[in-house]
């Protein structure tokens, strides 16, 4: 839903790495997502193209990898994917107390790209 | 020519963390406790808060920042009920960053009050993702909506530190089961408080102004 200034922030962010890494134009960039998020991939590639256009990011292609959710049961300290099957609650204990320990990122893992020397 | 690999672990989202964080220590020191209120559209937001502000206005300052694409139509029913607010045109962002948050504080002379409410764009999905900088997040549940929505939101459950459910007075026409909704909304966040409200009569918005009133207290100390 956000996705465009989600593409920004990350598109800043590569930019600037690119740049003080000494890199005169960037041919890849990875981002991990968290299933979480609520970011769509699909439209987190439709929006790269116009936020890379005339950037050091024009010719980059943008490889995104998934984050699946991780709980901690707060009760029992298994540590589990919430599903639908298990009403999203522990599957051991049957818990909903949990904390999520995975799923909510966003990161920039790999820039990849040419220097002119 | 050469080629470079960067391997990093950086997060996109760190400048506004920060920020929040930044904003959130700025707000103690002050001791103006800002609340977050988040909900989907028409759920009201902006009649709970005119209720609120009648209880509360002659015990404690009371700003408000509306967030809206584009009118004043809920700043004016704010100034109306009593207190003082701004409008945050977001135009056409779906929820308010720390960046835009901050930037609506300082327009207010935040340390004036002792009480700030966001209201933020009316949207479940996105506002739950960023940190504002507020003290606490709380969320309004309308009747209307099913007593199943924590259940297809649950990111925004769990951000929320308080859940209020709001039009108890139409429940029987919509099949709303509130002991439901409250086992859901367990579900998604247990332990946390749930505070069922008919902003239109009036009725439970006494418990929602304790529940401030304990905050606000808690935040100055």
């Amino acid at each position: 839903m956000h996705e465009m200034s989600y593409v920004a922030r990350l598109c800043d962010l590569a930019a600037k790495t690119a740049k003080s890494e000494g890199m005169a134009k960037v041919t890849a960039i990875h981002a991990d997502i968290g299933q979480m998020t609520g970011i769509v991939p699909f439209y987190m590639q439709k929006y790269f193209k116009t936020a890379a256009k005339n950037t050091i990011l024009s010719e980059a292609e943008l490889v995104i990898g998934i984050i699946p959710v991780t709980a901690l049961c707060n009760t029992c300290k298994t540590e589990y994917t919430p599903d639908a099957e298990h009403d999203y609650l522990c599957p051991a204990c049957k818990s909903g107390d949990c904390k999520i320990i995975k799923g909510r990122e966003f990161l920039l893992t790999k820039v990849k790209g040419e220097c002119e020397e | 020519m050469s080629f470079k690999i960067v391997d990093l672990k950086a997060n996109v989202l760190d400048d506004n963390n920060v920020l929040a964080a930044n904003t959130r220590k700025r707000l103690k020191e002050e001791k103006t406790f800002l609340l977050n209120l988040m909900s989907a559209p028409g759920s009201g937001k902006t009649t709970t808060l005119t209720r609120l502000i009648g209880l509360l206005k002659d015990e404690m300052k009371i700003g408000v920042m509306e967030a809206d694409i584009d009118s004043d139509v809920d700043a004016e029913r704010i100034k109306a009920a009593g207190a003082d607010s701004i409008q945050l045109h977001t135009g056409g962002m779906c929820h308010l960053d720390a960046d835009m948050t901050t930037q609506g504080l300082d327009s207010f002379d935040s340390k004036n009050y002792d009480l700030i409410v966001l209201e933020n764009v009316g949207n479940l999905v996105c506002p739950a993702e960023f940190d504002t900088g507020s003290s606490k997040n709380a969320m309004i549940l309308s009747v209307p909506e099913g007593d199943d929505k924590p259940l297809k939101y649950p990111l925004m459950f769990q951000v929320a530190d308080v859940v209020i459910i709001n039009k108890t007075d139409v429940a029987p026409y919509f099949d709303f089961d509130i002991e439901k909704a409250k086992k859901n909304i367990e579900m998604r966040h247990p332990g946390i408080e749930v505070i069922p409200i008919c902003a239109k009569s009036g009725e439970g918005v006494d418990k929602l102004a304790d529940w401030i009133r304990e905050n606000v207290r808690e935040w100055k100390n």
